[in-house]
């Protein structure tokens, strides 16, 4: 074996600290499949039904007026990239803590009125449907209507 | 003799560089379902719940109401390196269980969902496998619309009815 070699050995060996191709996949929770969510309607499904049907939420959190918001999702990603640096973690870290909402999360969230009945449901991103929702405690129901209005068809 | 030389070298060298892992992570104890199914919405207590499945790890206040969770996550993490390529893959799943209690710290309602069971040491390409009722919903058709809005509903939900 001549030098050449033996430093291109070398160096592909010492290049393993710096240089790697990564090709991750991460899951968080279980999807909800979209069949599962035609049976709730506004006006007719009550917080028993979801819970019966969805299970246990990720989040509830309080909204004004004694309506509270459920929220199910999930997180599914695949990636490849270069990365060059040492590695250390997961591109995607799917490490998961309660605490408050995972912006990488997608799933529904419901918003039950005083009477546990549905006035509100949104699929998409939890973290940014929260935020059209004002976080507690500034939802207010005028909102949701102008989300409505201005929601497409 | 050479040729044969180069071979054991770069194939020692290549077995060196390969490395494979496997870990588990989790937190909190493991929920079961035989307790949760102990729960009896409008005859249960706060205080009996507390008996049952211990502290929660969340008290979130709605109103003059309430709800605890209980949760256990799992996630399993697996891959390995070739030189420069590493492929990787990580599930995580959760025993959820969220009790909600009326004012008078009754039991009205609970949800139950037992995943962690189901994490799976995988490699990227392999299909994610999941039980039958809960069929892969990756695609993010249907983000962003606001199915309906009606603040006046004021259907009533049932307090004797198991949430599970």
């Amino acid at each position: 074996m001549n030098r050449l070699s033996l430093a291109g050995l070398f160096a592909a060996l010492c290049s393993t600290a710096c240089i790697q191709l990564q090709w991750s996949r991460s899951s968080l929770h279980q999807p909800i499949d979209d069949a599962r969510m035609t049976g709730f309607e506004v006006g007719t499904c009550s917080m028993t039904d979801a819970l019966d049907e969805l299970g246990a939420p990720l989040y509830v959190w309080q909204l004004p007026r004694g309506h509270a918001a459920l929220a199910w999702g999930w997180f599914n990603t695949r990636d490849v990239r270069v990365q060059v640096s040492v590695p250390s973690n997961s591109p995607a870290d799917p490490s998961f803590q309660y605490g408050w909402i995972d912006h990488r999360l997608l799933g529904y969230v419901f918003v039950f009125d005083d009477a546990d009945g549905l006035v509100f449901v949104k699929k998409g991103y939890l973290g940014e449907i929260a935020d059209e929702l004002q976080r507690p405690p500034n939802f207010d129901v005028e909102r949701a209507q102008e989300l409505r209005r201005d929601a497409p068809n | 003799m050479i040729q044969l030389t180069r071979f054991v070298v770069c194939a020692a060298a290549l077995a060196l560089s390969t490395s494979c892992f496997v870990s588990r992570e989790t937190t909190n104890v493991p929920l079961s379902p035989e307790l949760v199914d102990q729960l009896e919405p409008g005859i249960t207590t706060a205080t009996e719940v507390a008996e049952l499945l211990g502290a929660p790890t969340e008290v979130v206040q709605l109103g003059f109401r309430s709800a605890w969770r209980y949760d256990h996550i799992r996630a399993k993490r697996a891959g390995f390196t070739i030189l420069v390529v590493t492929l990787m893959d990580t599930d995580a799943r959760t025993d959820r269980v969220w009790v909600f209690f009326d004012e008078n710290d009754l039991l009205t309602n609970f949800g139950s969902t037992f995943e962690a069971g189901g994490a799976q040491y995988q490699m990227p390409w392999q299909g994610r496998d999941y039980p039958a009722t809960t069929a892969q919903a990756e695609s993010a058709e249907g983000i962003g619309v606001v199915r309906d809005v009606n603040p006046a509903a004021t259907t009533g939900s049932s307090a004797g009815s198991a949430a599970r």
